[in-house]
């Protein structure tokens, strides 16, 4: 989640009393902050400072020094910004099923199109987990292994058929199609052409 | 229906011995004593001459076929009420179930998997529903389609056998191999795509094939020309093909409808040396007319220019005399 | 000289020109015949003599989608002329109309549509908010020694409100599909041909306005107690007309009202050669065409320009 400046002043505004605790080690005075607007060192672009002077007299409990805040926002910063543990966003996301949407229909849910993919005989495929990660510790036929891509079993793949509206179940008739023929089953003789 | 044939004819060889007799009765009374013969071991005309010996049909005799009513087990009473069917309390009985694929909180399967671009540009892709040679053969062969006639996708769907819908974006139709070995037709074929042993195979039988790209608009005019015309409105000129389609489309090796004539000429020549047959010559040919007829890049149906509006006799969908007399 | 009689529809016949009607005259044709004839006669108290075309009438109808395993009907055409009857000719009837496989579940379905599309019931019993009173707790939760109650009208109380009971009208209406009504039809002809129970008469020309003729006429043919005379047209002829009109069990009908239940409810089914030929055309198109229904198709013709 992109960090906006303008959303930490707006909760620096919305919460006086954040200040009761010491955040920074060295705390310029309140002449420099208030003669400082725009840029600083590392180049990142602050408001005009002028809003930190309604704060309160020095030595008071206030975050006088709400632009050193900007400017240098450590770890232990970050944690009182944000009282949430493991930089967990504010808004947790659901990504289950909806059954019934704005429009009254069912909705798909993204998450397994982006995963997963559905051959015409009602089998689902997906990549292998982990194929991109710890390579150097994997030999060439694990690393061979990781990049194919294997079946769902039976329950998985009614759990993904009902998670996807009747357009993924549609047979699709592309002509340079490269999963042409895994949407066939030959072999299997409920299945096979006569 | 077989099932109810079989059953009326165990019940009829229970039940009356001499049906034989009843049954030729019946036909003699009814048709011509030549067929009879075949009309006995017919399960139709067993159950009418059975009919013809019971009471009259009447709405008090009829009755529903037994499978085809539920049984219309109400959840009332000792059995079916109380907590109908569900345990006491809990997530089943009050249907407060998680949501599917949920794992008690655990990362769930469907979100545990890596992403892959499965379905990168799907949105984008056409799609052409296959149309076999085989089934253009039979088509031919049972009067469905004219092969006196150019044949394209508007033909096709006058047939009322095959269909495409351009919201699912089919582009129209692909005409595939599966056929071609006994594929005999002569004919003037224009389809949305095909492959090099298709146009062999129609080539080879002294016919010809072009492809043609057809926009989004045109192809909702084709597909159903007489709800298109019963619409009123003008008919459309038929777009260019897109990007990716331009260089399938003046390929002469696929007979594209934007292709250099002589080009394609040349092509046939070269595949009918590569699949061993004999070029037939299109130049003395009594049907050359018929096989060299091709519509203009901007033309949707054959013999209608852009622009025209057909006006039938009956009245138009939305359309006012009034309104159309405006126009 | 022509009376209208107007019917409504039962949904089960479609609009749609005959392709195949060979040159047979139809009942106005005959009528008009008739009048040029009966203007030289004296019409008082005499049977008027009907003037025909040649006999026998044998019609070598060509019978279109007739496969070779599929035995075609015959049946005799009858006169309504005279009450003794005359075998006038004989007609070929086309099987899959008049030698379909029986489906009594589907003349069930039919039969039930018809019953049931246009029943609305009634019924709406008030619930306790409907009842008059009921607003007030009639006595304290507590301390009487009573049961604890919040209203007079509650379900449980007499004089109540009914829980779940009946709401309002409620139709009962729905469509059975298209292709079972179809089916419905070809179904009771077969049925009713199989039975003895329909007849094929030239025309429906009449000598006579009297009720007792037909009754007569039905009596001594051994035709049911009920008769349902179908033409091609709702202009019947007068004298048929008023002699049916105030005989209940005697009644006519054009091919567009033709259906199940009037069919079985009648025990003779009439028919004249102009509503046979009718009646094949229109149900051999449905049972042949691939053109999919929609409704404009079927109920305004558009699909008629395809067979001319």
């Amino acid at each position: 989640m992109a960090f906006s400046f303008r959303a930490v002043l707006k909760t620096l505004t919305s919460f006086p009393k954040i200040g009761t605790r010491n955040f920074g080690s060295t705390f310029p005075s309140v002449a420099k902050e208030r003669s400082l607007t725009g840029r600083v060192q590392n180049g990142q672009n602050y408001c005009n400072t002028g809003i930190f002077s309604r704060w309160g007299p020095l030595g008071s409990n206030v975050p006088q020094r709400g632009f050193h805040l900007l400017k240098q926002l450590t770890p232990e910063v970050k944690e009182k910004l944000f009282p949430l543990q493991n930089g967990t966003p504010l808004v947790e996301s659901s990504r289950g099923l909806v059954q019934y949407g704005f429009k009254g229909r069912r909705k798909t849910v993204k998450a397994v199109v982006h995963r997963f993919f559905r051959l015409d005989w009602g089998a689902w495929i997906r990549p292998r987990t982990g194929r991109h990660n710890k390579l150097w510790k994997k030999g060439t036929k694990q690393r061979k292994r990781a990049r194919t891509h294997v079946f769902c079993n039976s329950q998985q793949s009614f759990m993904l058929d009902k998670m996807v509206t009747r357009f993924w179940h549609r047979k699709k008739y592309y002509v340079d199609d490269p999963y042409e023929s895994y949407h066939t089953r030959p072999n299997f003789w409920i299945t096979h052409r006569r | 229906m077989l099932e109810f044939e079989s059953d009326l004819s165990t019940l009829v060889a229970i039940i009356i011995p001499c049906i034989h007799s009843y049954v030729s009765t019946y036909l003699e009374w009814s048709c011509t004593s030549k067929q009879i013969q075949m009309a006995l071991r017919n399960g139709t005309d067993r159950a009418l001459a059975l009919i013809r010996t019971l009471p009259r049909v009447s709405a008090f005799n009829l009755r529903p076929d037994p499978a085809s009513r539920a049984d219309g087990k109400r959840p009332r009473g000792q059995h079916g009420g109380r907590r109908h069917g569900y345990p006491q309390k809990g997530a089943k009985q009050r249907q407060t179930f998680p949501r599917l694929g949920f794992e008690n909180g655990a990362v769930p399967f469907y979100l545990r998997i890596p992403k892959e671009n499965y379905y990168k540009g799907h949105h984008l892709r056409r799609q052409y529903p296959p149309l076999s040679l085989h089934q253009l053969q039979t088509l031919i062969d049972t009067q469905r389609i004219n092969p006196s006639e150019p044949i394209d996708l508007a033909t096709i769907c006058n047939t009322k056998i095959f269909s495409f819908n351009p919201g699912y974006r089919h582009f129209g139709f692909h005409l595939t191999d599966d056929g071609m070995d006994t594929f005999q037709a002569k004919i003037n074929i224009e389809v949305q795509w095909v492959t090099e042993p298709v146009i062999a195979a129609i080539e080879k039988n002294g016919g010809t094939i072009t492809t043609a790209y057809y926009d989004v608009e045109s192809l909702w005019a084709i597909r159903d020309p007489e709800h298109f015309f019963q619409r009123g409105i003008p008919i459309m000129k038929r777009m260019l093909p897109p990007e990716d389609a331009v260089e399938y489309y003046t390929d002469p090796k696929f007979r594209g409808y934007l292709a250099d004539p002589e080009k394609i000429a040349e092509e046939r020549f070269t595949l009918a040396q590569k699949y061993g047959y004999e070029l037939p010559d299109l130049s003395s040919d009594p049907q050359k007319e018929l096989l060299l007829r091709r519509k203009d890049p901007k033309q949707v149906f054959f013999g209608l220019q852009p622009g025209w509006i057909l006006i039938p006799k009956l009245p138009l969908h939305g359309m006012s005399p009034k309104k159309l007399g405006s126009i | 000289m022509f009376t209208l009689i107007t019917f409504s529809k039962f949904g089960n016949a479609c609009m749609c020109t005959s392709k195949f009607i060979k040159s047979l005259s139809t009942t106005t044709n005959k009528l008009s015949e008739l009048e040029l004839n009966l203007t030289e006669r004296n019409v008082s108290n005499e049977v008027a003599v009907m003037e025909r075309g040649p006999l026998p009438i044998i019609t070598g109808r060509q019978l279109p989608f007739v496969p070779d395993r599929r035995l075609v009907r015959q049946a005799w055409v009858d006169n309504l002329d005279t009450i003794e009857e005359k075998k006038l000719g004989l007609v070929d009837l086309h099987p899959d109309i008049f030698g379909a496989f029986p489906r009594i579940d589907i003349l069930h379905d039919n039969i039930r549509w018809q019953k049931l599309y246009r029943y609305i019931n009634w019924k709406h019993l008030p619930n306790r908010m409907e009842r008059q009173g009921g607003g007030r707790k009639p006595w304290p939760q507590k301390g009487l020694g009573k049961a604890r109650h919040g209203s007079i009208r509650s379900p449980i109380w007499y004089h109540g409100g009914k829980a779940h009971g009946p709401r309002g009208p409620e139709t009962n209406f729905y469509m059975l599909p298209f292709y079972q009504r179809v089916m419905g039809l070809t179904t009771t002809l077969s049925m009713k041909f199989a039975q003895d129970d329909l007849k094929i008469v030239d025309t429906l020309d009449i000598p006579t306005d009297d009720p007792s003729y037909l009754q007569d006429l039905a009596a001594k043919r051994h035709w049911g107690v009920s008769v349902l005379y179908i033409d091609d047209s709702d202009l019947m002829p007068k004298n048929i007309a008023l002699a049916t009109d105030s005989v209940g069990h005697h009644n006519l009908m054009p091919v567009y009202g033709l259906n199940c239940h009037s069919m079985l409810k009648h025990e003779t089914l009439v028919l004249t050669l102009a509503a046979v030929n009718k009646i094949e055309d229109k149900l051999l198109y449905w049972l042949h065409t691939n053109d999919p229904l929609t409704p404009a198709k079927k109920y305004t013709g558009q699909h008629t320009q395809g067979m001319q």
